[in-house]
């Protein structure tokens, strides 16, 4: 089947572009401060475990899947040239991120797991770790937990970039830039709106909204958050999400240059 | 036998009619020569074949199935255009390895061949090869997978003479080696007026002729004479165009001549597909804009 | 050898034909000779291999030339004087009446045309 070629191609151009983040990653935060430190004579300062205790790389890949899952076009080109489907496309694209997320994911949370938390003592290593982990007493359960929570977050954030990504792909440059400009300006529009309204209007405060939220992050007036409302909105967000990539997939055509 | 079937493929860009009705076949192990000037809606004709754009209305058909998010039929085209696909920058080996895997196989010694009789640098990278060289390196892709439907949107641009000689030698041996079906796009009708075995002509969106080029040189005929026997003789016959030399007067038809007496005066022969093309594209000039590239 | 110089007043397959006949007539292809291959012709003159393997079955068919069984195409014994012949037969209706048309168009008496003709022999 094409599927199982296409999906090699997209992921061995994709675990490239892994490696050189996390490569460039090790240089800018880890090797560079220590090069300048040499330099200013200022060694002693320089403390390794200070360094890693960002969690930037746990960010950091998720920028990057985002990042990643917005940009198509040109995968789409070289792959219609060669008489590849856009279901099969979409397939194995699904199938790669899928992959690198289960990679990342993993990476993420051994890095927390083995680096962070006993070498320089980090708790709060991710949104799950800050705030839903003491929701399971058993710390494997916390940890199977934690890794089926943050990768369901990827999950989601990828699926935006996609749905992102390929509906701009639809439209010309100049319309995309056009969508680019005007988007946020609505956006921050629309959100002044409502916090000026959240602010001086009281009666907003406390509406539907505000209590939806709450019920979704798993806000308890005491005791720990619970993780399931989340995860399960997750789940029901990334279904709807796929289902629009599969949808803007197959709108994909080549444009006129 | 695999058969390629365009029906009623219609394509509008805005306002503008970019294909309008077009129903053509193309059968297997012919060479076809798909003339039309600038704009007249081969390029999109030819995107849409291999669903690289959606038509607006109509469908393409190999062997009856619909090629459109089909692998399988994808599979077994391969359209050398214009817009370059492959990224700047990629490596051109990788281009062919990748290009070998989603087609299944690729005729490396050919490409070998071809490499060196070119003098393409394989080593270099997409992006950095003159026009011709680009092209001569989408070429080499085009002959050495393999695909059933060969379809070449201008192949020879940017291609010197002694190039353009060596391509058309090339062409013809991969045909010969391994018969399939050629789709030709271009402007350069009389280098592949003997080639091609069927031609099509597309003005303004729409197909103006669809037949083996022997039979449609058999109806052409140039009338030369004096002008008022040669206007005679041509009354009611099918004049495309027509020269004047003095009070010689060329009348161009195209069609059957009857059983008409043709005076001593006149003299009779055929003429050929450039002109031919010529001057059927021009029975409209005027009355429509063409759009340039 | 060949000099394939076409025209386009009449079939490609058929000026194949005819200069391949030309080129035994000639002697450019000897009797018991091979010949260039379809794709060989094809490839030099850049003539759709099917219109050349027209041509060349016609010339197949006149019993001029014949193929061999996974070697090509070869000049039969006799060719030549067969197309020699052929060529007599049609002298007269394709060069003798055209040559007297012209002369008349010209004025030329008939003495003057043999006698032009006497000459031309000479050269």
């Amino acid at each position: 089947m094409k599927t199982n070629k296409v999906t090699q191609y997209l992921f061995r151009r994709q675990i490239i572009g892994l490696f050189e983040m996390y490569a460039f990653l090790f240089v800018a935060f880890l090797i560079l401060p220590f090069i300048f430190s040499l330099i200013s004579g200022s060694l002693s300062d320089y403390s390794l475990a200070e360094q890693m205790r960002g969690t930037w790389i746990t960010a950091a890949f998720g920028v990057y899947m985002f990042a990643i899952s917005t940009l198509s076009y040109e995968n789409f080109k070289f792959l219609i040239q060669n008489g590849i489907s856009r279901t099969t496309f979409f397939e194995a694209q699904v199938t790669v991120y899928g992959l690198l997320i289960l990679i990342g994911n993993t990476f993420n949370l051994f890095y927390q797991y083995v680096v962070l938390m006993p070498l320089v003592h980090a708790h709060n290593t991710n949104i799950f770790m800050s705030s839903y982990v003491n929701y399971f007493h058993n710390p494997f359960v916390g940890f199977i937990f934690n890794f089926i929570f943050s990768g369901l977050l990827l999950v989601v954030g990828t699926l935006i970039g996609m749905v992102i990504g390929n509906f701009l792909t639809l439209f010309s440059k100049i319309v995309q830039r056009i969508i680019l400009i005007v988007t946020p300006i609505i956006a921050y529009i629309t959100l002044m709106y409502t916090a000026s309204k959240l602010i001086l209007d009281a009666s907003f405060q406390m509406t539907w909204v505000a209590n939806f939220a709450k019920f979704i992050l798993g806000y308890r007036a005491t005791g720990a958050y619970d993780p399931f409302p989340m995860m399960i909105s997750m789940l029901v967000v990334a279904a709807v999400l796929l289902v629009i990539v599969k949808y803007l997939f197959s709108k994909k055509q080549l444009k006129r240059e | 036998m695999s058969v390629l079937e365009v029906s009623h493929i219609t394509k509008t860009f805005g306002s503008k009619h970019v294909l309008s009705d077009v129903n053509l076949t193309f059968e297997e192990g012919k060479i076809y020569g798909l003339l039309g000037r600038n704009g007249a809606g081969k390029s999109t004709l030819l995107s849409i074949m291999t669903n690289r754009i959606f038509a607006g209305e109509g469908e393409v058909k190999i062997d009856s199935e619909n090629v459109d998010d089909n692998d399988a039929k994808l599979g077994l085209m391969y359209l050398m255009s214009e817009v370059n696909l492959y990224a700047d920058g990629w490596k051109l080996k990788q281009i062919i390895k990748d290009s070998e895997s989603f087609y299944g196989s690729f005729n490396h010694e050919l490409a070998d061949r071809l490499i060196t009789e070119f003098g393409l640098d394989i080593n270099q990278k997409f992006g950095k090869l003159s026009t011709g060289y680009n092209s001569i390196f989408k070429l080499i892709l085009a002959l050495c997978l393999p695909v059933k439907f060969v379809l070449l949107d201008e192949p020879v641009l940017g291609l010197d003479a002694n190039h353009r000689e060596l391509f058309y030698s090339e062409l013809i041996q991969s045909y010969s080696d391994n018969p399939r079906t050629f789709i030709i796009s271009t402007h350069l009708i009389e280098e592949v007026a003997n080639i091609i075995s069927d031609v099509i002509v597309l003005d303004q969106g729409r197909v103006i002729l669809n037949q083996p080029v022997e039979d449609v040189l058999a109806k052409t005929h140039s009338v030369v004479g004096p002008e008022k026997d040669v206007d005679q003789y041509t009354q009611g016959l099918n004049v495309i165009g027509h020269d004047n030399m003095g009070s010689i007067r060329a009348n161009y038809v195209y069609g059957d001549l009857d059983d008409r007496i043709l005076p001593d005066t006149v003299q009779l022969s055929n003429f050929d597909l450039q002109k031919l093309f010529i001057y059927l594209t021009n029975q409209y000039e005027g009355s429509a804009h063409h759009e340039d590239k | 050898m060949m000099k394939f110089e076409f025209n386009s007043s009449e079939p490609i397959y058929r000026q194949v034909a005819e200069q391949i006949e030309d080129a035994v007539a000639s002697g450019g292809f000897e009797e018991g000779q091979q010949i260039p291959s379809t794709t060989e012709i094809s490839k030099e003159f850049h003539i759709n291999p099917a219109t050349v393997l027209k041509g060349m079955n016609i010339v197949v068919a006149k019993n001029l030339i014949e193929k061999r069984r996974g070697l090509g195409m070869f000049v039969q014994q006799g060719a030549r004087q067969r197309i020699l012949e052929e060529k007599r037969n049609s002298f007269f209706e394709e060069f003798v009446v055209n040559l007297v048309r012209e002369a008349r168009n010209l004025d030329i008496s008939e003495d003057e045309l043999l006698e032009l003709v006497k000459r031309g022999y000479k050269r």
